[in-house]
């Protein structure tokens, strides 16, 4: 019996120690999605219920398609504080993280709103890595976008 | 010249087994220290020990009355725990590397036997091969935000192109105590050749560091291993009756 015991403390003892290398970050992204969803007002989109938004403007422009090639700007934070931030970007919906494309999707041209995407919506278990081979956006990495705005649909 | 060798090798074969020789198996516990630093006054290394193991089978052969020899194939898990900061980075890079190589160290020994204790102190090189390496960063802070991980990544580190290279060469020391058929043994090796190729671990450490600055990284193991090994010669004597 007490061999038993022991047995199962050694599994238990070599289960705690494999925990993933990410799961401080992740915890942190998980926390930093409530708090913002909270703290924003944002709620669950109603089309796809995968991520949170909140509409502070809908233009009448057109909406694009997955294969428009679209201008954007937006103010993106992440969960520690870090930010970055682009003006007039160019480039194909299909291009962005899903998250960023289903909400795009379902923007006319000129809106503006503000999303928060769990990394399945975002870059996921693989982020997205510089040159050098350095995480710009790790893995498990809630995206908030406090400012989205979808400029211009140059390409229907 | 080759015939001669042969010949050489089974002469000293056959007149050197009067003398013991023994094959077994080891395996114990490797305590591995690594030793990265750059030449730049702005990185600052701090490096922390970190567990592993170490087993495989061991050959040896006293074929003085006071010298001798023995050859291992060691299968080994290595560890690199080191902490980088730099100069107008807010947190420190904490790296956790690990290592996985295939040793053959190569000893030659003085012993002294007392009764049943066999009591030797020996050296030698060992080559080391690394087989597979895992690397991961990540900024000591708050939200421990990770760096880079080759192990999620699938990227390799040994190789031509990569972090560090396939093989060290490392000198390597040690006590052994041999009583009947156990064996208990300390060592200790460290790298005799930089392991650290084009930009081992300054990739972390953001646009600051990226130069050409020379990197350098060597480890030092301290093995401790407990064996169990057959004894030949009385085996030979066994099959003579």
């Amino acid at each position: 019996m007490k061999r038993n015991y022991l047995i199962i403390l050694f599994f238990a003892l070599i289960f705690t120690a494999c925990k993933e290398n990410f799961h401080v970050w992740k915890d942190k992204n998980e926390e930093f999605l409530q708090t913002s969803v909270k703290d924003y007002g944002l709620e669950l989109d109603p089309t796809t219920e995968a991520f949170y938004r909140k509409i502070n403007f809908t233009g009448f422009g057109p909406r694009p398609n997955r294969n428009s090639l679209v201008i954007i700007q937006y103010k993106a934070t992440l969960a520690d504080g870090s930010s970055f931030t682009s003006i007039d970007t160019m480039g194909y919906v299909i291009n962005y993280p899903v998250g960023l494309q289903n909400a795009l999707l379902q923007m006319n041209r000129e809106s503006v709103w503000q999303i928060c995407l769990p990394h399945e919506q975002g870059y996921g278990k693989s982020g997205t890595k510089d040159i050098y081979g350095v995480y710009e956006v790790p893995p498990f990495t809630t995206l908030f976008f406090k400012e989205l705005k979808l400029v211009e649909v140059v390409q229907e | 010249m080759k015939k001669r060798l042969i010949l050489l090798f089974l002469a000293l074969l056959l007149t050197t087994s009067l003398w013991s020789q023994y094959l077994g198996i080891q395996g114990g516990y490797a305590l591995t220290n690594a030793n990265p630093s750059i030449v730049s006054e702005k990185i600052q290394f701090s490096t922390k020990p970190t567990s592993g193991f170490v087993v495989g089978p061991i050959f040896g052969w006293n074929f003085h009355s006071y010298l001798g020899f023995d050859v291992s194939v060691l299968a080994s898990m290595r560890g690199g725990n080191f902490r980088i900061s730099a100069e107008g980075n807010p947190s420190d890079v904490i790296y956790k590397r690990t290592l996985y190589y295939v040793s053959a160290p190569l000893h030659i020994y003085f012993y002294h036997q007392i009764k049943d204790v066999e009591l030797s102190i020996f050296a030698g090189p060992s080559l080391n091969f690394g087989l597979e390496a895992q690397d991961y960063a990540y900024l000591d802070n708050e939200y421990k935000r990770p760096l880079m991980d080759t192990k999620n990544d699938g990227k390799e580190i040994f190789g031509k192109d990569n972090y560090l290279s396939m093989f060290e060469v490392a000198a390597d020391f040690g006590l052994n105590v041999k009583y009947k058929n156990i064996l208990f043994r300390t060592s200790y090796q460290y790298s005799i050749n930089n392991l650290a190729k084009n930009k081992a671990y300054v990739y972390a450490l953001g646009d600051l560091v990226r130069g050409s600055e020379k990197e350098l990284y060597r480890q030092g193991v301290f093995t401790l291993t407990v064996g169990y090994v057959f004894d030949l010669k009385k085996k030979q004597k066994t099959y003579s009756k």
